[in-house]
């Protein structure tokens, strides 16, 4: 090329080694000012409880003295900004004191409850995406610009229901059919993989419904593009049409409804997990709150939130590398 | 398209409609009968009905204090669904002010607030409530106050983006040039415009919140003994679920039902507000004009390129026809204009040849033979392979013509890849050559980039050089320059003339603009509510035109040399909605030479001279001869 | 006499790397009852140099004056007063499908001017007056935006900018979302209202036929700067810039 101003396209191309870092860096200090916010809202939750936690907790009949000795093991006579500290440290270095009720360390009951969690998430999270988005891609497909009303119906009917079925109706449901009635799998509780099975689809089909109609309609949005219709008029065969030319366009949305979707799993898990007893974070997390166990909750919270955090940023991340123009726009 | 309240009142007569009706009724009257008729049945606790199973008595069977179930889950309708509606009520009202509030305060306060929102809606609302619990501590109100806030988030987003839109909009400029004070803005400019989406969006909360309240009284943290709603009916009733199984699943049922009651309320009233629904049935019946059957095969005509005979595209669903009764040719190397003015068909017009007319448009015609074979009559395969090679077509906005997912150069190569079967290798030196033929500076780098980093003229440019990856016979243009700067039309232009001249491709050329086409055609086709109206060299358009319209058109166009102290011409009143066109001659309800047999038939296109025609029951007698009086038409 | 100057005015948009000067140093004056047409392409710095004048871009520096005096300066926030003189500038936007508010009858849009007109300068118009003046039916004054063309919608936005009684009307390419054949007659009607009322006018177009028109003087703009002004005869006769030139020759007209 000859000399002269760089076109647009030459600076923003030229930049591209520059967003990175900055864009990264960016994402990671909104995290780690998340976290700040987070782990500040769940030490502020429990002295936002009116009355004294310690007394909430042991009941009004718990003698005077062991709430005085309760209180000071704790350290709730100490200034609040002591104690903030101090829980930020704990939450570093994994040492977050004892649970009120059981007075197990409270880092060794989230260390025991995260796997069980964590794995039903996991595996609901897969099955919802994987039948989810090429469910949607197909309806999409089969329903552009007002085609196969049938199919429509029978598409919005049915995810509709599922998105609104509530995951631990559902659960409840499940047992009846497969456990009570059918005697198939377990009713309850974690064992082999077949304890999995009710769980996982109790938990997976809320999202995926909402995965699969969130990637029909962005499905049809992209196939009504201009450049959809310039792919058509090139005559090019159905598989190149939908592959390369519709795919890649919707992979931004389908990933931010994913990560929703992931998000609101691990919400479910607390619904789903006190239905089939499963020993998880959310299960445990009920009986805190109504024990009132604030070390335990103050934990969760952070467990929970930080899980939602964290998968926004990954989600904004992997945005970032399935589509380097959103890099450019956020520098 | 006119929305009317008939259309709006006609969702509701949908099958959807009908059927959220009926539930809403159902469930509403549930929630005031029920406690009253059946009151005491739920309520009374009789030993010796205990944990029975179904009967005729107890046609769902009993619990453990031999209260009846089915009249329990029909008396728990009204707190349950009373909960969820002051849970929404408060959700909203604190949500809204909280959405709101950002356009009042200062610019940091409200940036931050808008942060937090942001931040605290990818919270999902039950965690949020559940931690919310140990604060306001369990019970029906603690569950109401904390599923509120919890939910209050998500309208205070939609809140804030929805008003933010509409405040950046031209009227809120407007209404603050007219110094209408901020209040009165937010009141008569902003909340109407937004309330249709916070009223659709609380009916879908009220479902959501109805079953997010199930799960915290089904968890212990909502309704408390003995009061009950259905989430505690539902946790009493689980761990019986063996012995009286109805005891759980009666619950569940009323939850879904309800719940999905309310959230398709919600889709109702979305498809209400927007005026979506299908009237179907409503579509008028379009007066089909006899078809007359698919002509044979003639082999290649001379040096026609493309041959349209009565060519109409029809909507059966609208039951409009935008293009009816279309006839014309496009010769080798010829380049034909065809202008109208909005909504005229030249764009369905094109499509129709390109097979690309949208769902559910019905394409019929005599004749459509393009490079000699009738494309009509083709098997899929060859049909693709012909109309993919002989015929490119150039759209008007090549900012979304090329797909900002893949390379530039893989958009082009991918023509030559499928239809010539070159390989990888070939097909992309390919495409990097017809970049350069279409001057885009370093092509080879060019072709690697995403159409991001393009410009509207080279992006045209990319889109032109792709038309002739495939030697095409005709290139078809839709206003390939009207969306680009007048500067930079000037060369697409001349790219497209040179393009024709040095390839002998045809170019039918379409613009709304008869100062653009009269530059680059040379015959012209004048559209008018979805016929041709007039066809003339374009040596003739300036003042030998026989339609009225077009000499209407001609003179309405300001140009460098008019007298200044004289008005512009122009022509009254718009063309006709598709749906509604006159019997007669569709421009009469604005032609100046009309009268009563003008708007009884409809004149035919007859040829009157060559290459002229004109669809005018009073053409200029002296049209074709020396010269005429140019530019009468126009009224000022 | 009103007259309106600009000294001076810079818009920046962004800041530090990312900055975009929209407009660079722009002195313009539109005299008493004439009309100055403002040309260039898009992204030379028209719509933001308007948008500048009426307030809703904001100026890094130079000043914008109403009769000699003051009603807009980079950086200090003038008293209330001068705020409301400001009003006295008014102007109609492009797309008239989203300058008016689509749940506002034609009347309460109107009004809204006319409120505005009395509180400022005790002008007293009707709405049934001004649907007249834009030539437009009276029975109009009952319908929404949704029922009126293109064309019928941009005499409504005449209409209300018009009934505040302002001294000056900025119009930023008031036809190009219209068709040929309505553009014309809006035209027309600019400069009917123009002679009746005595308005001073700022046109913006990117066709330089149609600022031929209407223009008694002409600014040519390009990369946020005025590259060339004078009487419109002169510069579209006698272009001494070569940018005017390419512009001339872009204008669309018939080849004869
Ligand atoms: N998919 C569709 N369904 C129903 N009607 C349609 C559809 N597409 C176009 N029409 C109607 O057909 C008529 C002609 O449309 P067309 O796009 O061909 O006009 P045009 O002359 O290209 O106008 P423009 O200058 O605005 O591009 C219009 O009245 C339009 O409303
Ligand atoms: S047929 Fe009659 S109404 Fe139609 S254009 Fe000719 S003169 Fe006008
Ligand atoms: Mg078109």
């Amino acid at each position: 090329m000859t000399a002269g101003p760089a076109p647009r396209g030459d600076r923003i191309r030229s930049g591209l080694r520059g967003p990175w870092p900055v864009f990264l860096g960016r994402q990671l200090g909104r995290f780690a000012a998340s976290m700040v916010v987070l782990a500040t809202a769940a030490f502020g939750m429990v002295h936002a409880i009116p009355g004294d936690p310690v007394r909430n907790a042991l009941g009004l009949n718990a003698q005077p003295a062991v709430v005085a000795a309760t209180r000071r093991t704790l350290g709730l006579d100490d200034p609040l900004w002591t104690q903030y500290a101090r829980f930020l440290r704990g939450l570093v270095t994994w040492d977050m004191g004892d649970s009120l009720i059981s007075h197990v360390p409270v880092a060794q009951v989230m260390t025991r409850l995260i796997p069980a969690t964590v794995g039903l998430a996991a595996a609901a999270f897969v099955l919802a995406v994987v039948v989810a988005i090429p469910l949607g891609l197909l309806a999409g497909i089969a329903t552009r610009d007002g085609r196969s009303r049938g199919t429509h119906v029978a598409f919005t009917s049915v995810t509709g229901v599922f998105s609104v079925v509530p995951d631990f109706v559902l659960g409840v449901g499940l047992v009846f059919v497969f456990s009570v009635t059918f005697k198939v799998l377990p009713v309850a509780g974690q064992s082999g993989p077949e304890s999995y099975v009710l769980p996982v689809i109790a938990l997976a089909a809320g999202p995926a419904a909402l995965l699969a109609r969130v990637v029909r309609v962005e499905a049809q949005r992209v196939l009504a593009e201009d450049y959809l219709r310039t792919a058509r008029s090139k005559r090019l065969p159905a598989r190149l049409v939908y592959l390369r030319h519709a795919l890649p366009n919707l992979l931004t949305a389908a990933l931010t409804i994913s990560g929703l979707a992931l998000s609101s799993l691990l919400a479910g898990t607390v619904l789903v997990e006190s239905v089939f007893a499963w020993p998880g974070v959310g299960n445990q997390l009920v009986r805190s709150v109504l024990s009132k166990d604030f070390p335990v909750v103050e934990a969760m919270a952070v467990f929970f939130g930080g899980s939602v955090l964290l998968i926004n940023l990954a989600v904004d991340v992997l945005i970032a590398v399935v589509d380097p123009r959103s890099v450019i726009k956020e520098t | 398209m006119r929305r009317s309240t008939s259309g709006r009142a006609a969702v509701l007569r949908t099958p959807l409609g009908i059927s959220t009706l009926v539930l809403l009724v159902a469930v509403v009257g549930v929630a005031v009968v029920a406690p009253l008729v059946l009151g005491s049945r739920a309520e009374t606790i009789d030993v010796a009905a205990m944990d029975q199973g179904m009967s005729a008595q107890h046609l769902f069977g009993t619990d453990p204090l031999g209260r009846d179930l089915l009249a329990r889950t029909l008396v728990a309708t009204r707190l349950s669904v009373v909960l969820a509606v002051i849970t929404t009520v408060v959700a909203a009202v604190v949500g809204v002010l909280a959405g709101a509030l950002p356009f009042v305060l200062g610019r940091r306060l409200g940036r931050l607030l808008v942060a937090t929102i942001n931040l605290s809606v990818a919270f999902p609302s039950l965690l949020l409530a559940l931690f919310l619990a140990m604060i306001f501590g369990v019970g029906a109100q603690g569950a109401v106050l904390t599923l509120a806030l919890a939910m209050a988030p998500g309208f205070a987003r939609l809140t804030h983006s929805t008003a933010a839109a509409v405040a950046g909009s031209d009227y809120i400029a407007a209404a603050r040039l007219l110094r209408v004070g901020r209040a009165r803005i937010v009141l008569r400019h902003i909340l109407p415009n937004i309330a249709e989406p916070l009223v659709v969006n609380a009916t879908t909360t009220v479902g959501t919140a109805l079953l997010s309240l199930s799960g915290l009284s089904y968890l212990g943290f909502g309704v408390q003994a003995p009061d009950y709603d259905w989430g505690r009916l539902l946790s009493d009733g689980l761990g019986s679920i063996y012995t009286t199984p109805a005891a759980g699943l009666l619950p569940c049922a009323a939850i879904v039902v309800a719940g999905l009651t309310f959230i398709l309320a919600g889709e109702v009233a979305t498809q209400v507000v927007s005026g979506r629904s299908r009237r179907r049935g409503t579509a008028r019946r379009v007066v089909t004009a006899p078809v007359a059957p698919v002509a044979e095969d003639t082999g290649p005509a001379g040096d026609v390129v493309l041959r349209v005979e009565d060519l109409t595209v029809t909507f059966p669903d609208r039951g409009t026809r935008p293009v009816r009764g279309v006839s014309f040719e496009v010769r080798a190397g010829e380049v034909v204009g065809v202008v109208g003015e909005s909504g005229s068909g030249k764009s369905l017009t094109a499509a129709a040849v390109g097979a690309l007319v949208p769902h559910p448009g019905v394409v019929e015609a005599t004749r459509l033979d393009l490079a000699g074979r009738d494309v009509r009559r083709l098997g899929r395969a060859e049909r693709d392979r012909v109309l993919g090679t002989s015929l490119a077509t150039v759209f008007q906005d090549p900012m979304s013509a090329l797909n900002p997912a893949v390379r530039v150069g893989l958009q082009l190569a991918e023509v030559s890849r499928v239809h010539q079967g070159l390989s990888r290798r070939a097909a992309a030196a390919r495409a990097v050559d017809r970049l350069a033929a279409v001057d885009i500076p370093s092509p080879e780098r060019r072709a690697r980039e995403y159409p991001g980093t393009f410009s509207g003229g080279m992006r045209q440019r990319a889109m032109i050089g792709m038309s002739l990856m495939a030697e095409p016979s005709l290139i078809i243009a839709d206003e390939p320059t009207t969306a680009l700067d007048v500067t930079v039309q000037q060369g697409v232009l001349a790219l497209l003339r040179d393009v024709v001249r040095q390839r002998n491709a045809a170019l039918l050329f379409i613009s709304h603009d008869i100062a653009v086409v009269s530059r680059i055609a040379s015959r012209v086709l004048v559209m008018y509510a979805g016929q041709i109206i007039e066809e003339l060299p374009v040596s003739a358009l300036v003042d030998d035109a026989a339609h009225p319209y077009t000499r209407a058109l001609v003179a309405s166009i300001p140009d460098m040399g008019m007298d200044r102290r004289l008005p512009l011409a122009t022509i009254d009143g718009r063309p006709p909605e598709p749906d509604r066109l006159p019997v007669g001659c569709s421009f009469a309800p604005r032609c100046p030479l009309a009268d009563v047999g003008c708007a009884e038939q409809a004149p035919p296109l007859v040829a009157i001279g060559e290459n002229r025609r004109v669809a005018c029951w009073k053409p200029p007698s002296d049209v074709g001869g020396p010269r005429s009086t140019a530019g009468e038409g126009g009224r000022g | 006499m009103s007259v309106l100057e600009l000294r001076d005015v810079v818009v920046r948009f962004g800041s530090g790397a990312h900055a975009t000067t929209a407009v660079d140093h722009v002195d313009l004056v539109v005299d008493d009852r004439s009309v100055v047409g403002l040309v260039g392409e898009s992204g030379s710095g028209k719509s933001t140099l308007a948008r500048a004048v009426v307030g809703l871009a904001p100026l890094r520096s130079g000043e914008v004056l109403l009769d000699g005096q003051v009603i807009r300066s980079a950086g200090k926030r003038q008293d209330r007063a001068v705020r409301d003189r400001g009003a006295l500038i008014q102007m109609v936007f492009q797309d008239p499908y989203s300058s008016l508010d689509p749940r506002m009858t034609v009347g309460d849009s109107i009004a809204e001017g006319i409120a505005a007109g009395r509180r400022l300068r005790d002008a007293r118009r009707t709405v049934g007056g001004l649907l007249d003046l834009v030539r437009l039916n009276p029975d109009h004054e009952h319908l929404l935006p949704r029922q009126l063309s293109g064309g019928q919608r941009q005499r409504v936005a005449l209409a209300r900018a018009l009934a505040a009684d302002p001294e000056v009307l900025i119009a930023d390419e008031i036809t190009s979302a219209l068709d040929v054949s309505v553009q014309g007659a809006v035209l027309n009607l600019l400069r009917d209202i123009k002679d009746e009322t005595g308005v001073s006018v700022l046109f913006i177009s990117h066709n330089l036929a149609v600022v031929r028109y209407l223009a008694d003087h002409i600014a040519v703009m390009a990369g946020g700067s005025v590259v060339e002004f004078g009487d419109a005869v002169q510069v579209t006769e006698q272009p001494r810039n070569p940018y005017t030139r390419t512009l001339i020759a872009a204008v669309p007209t018939l080849l004869r």
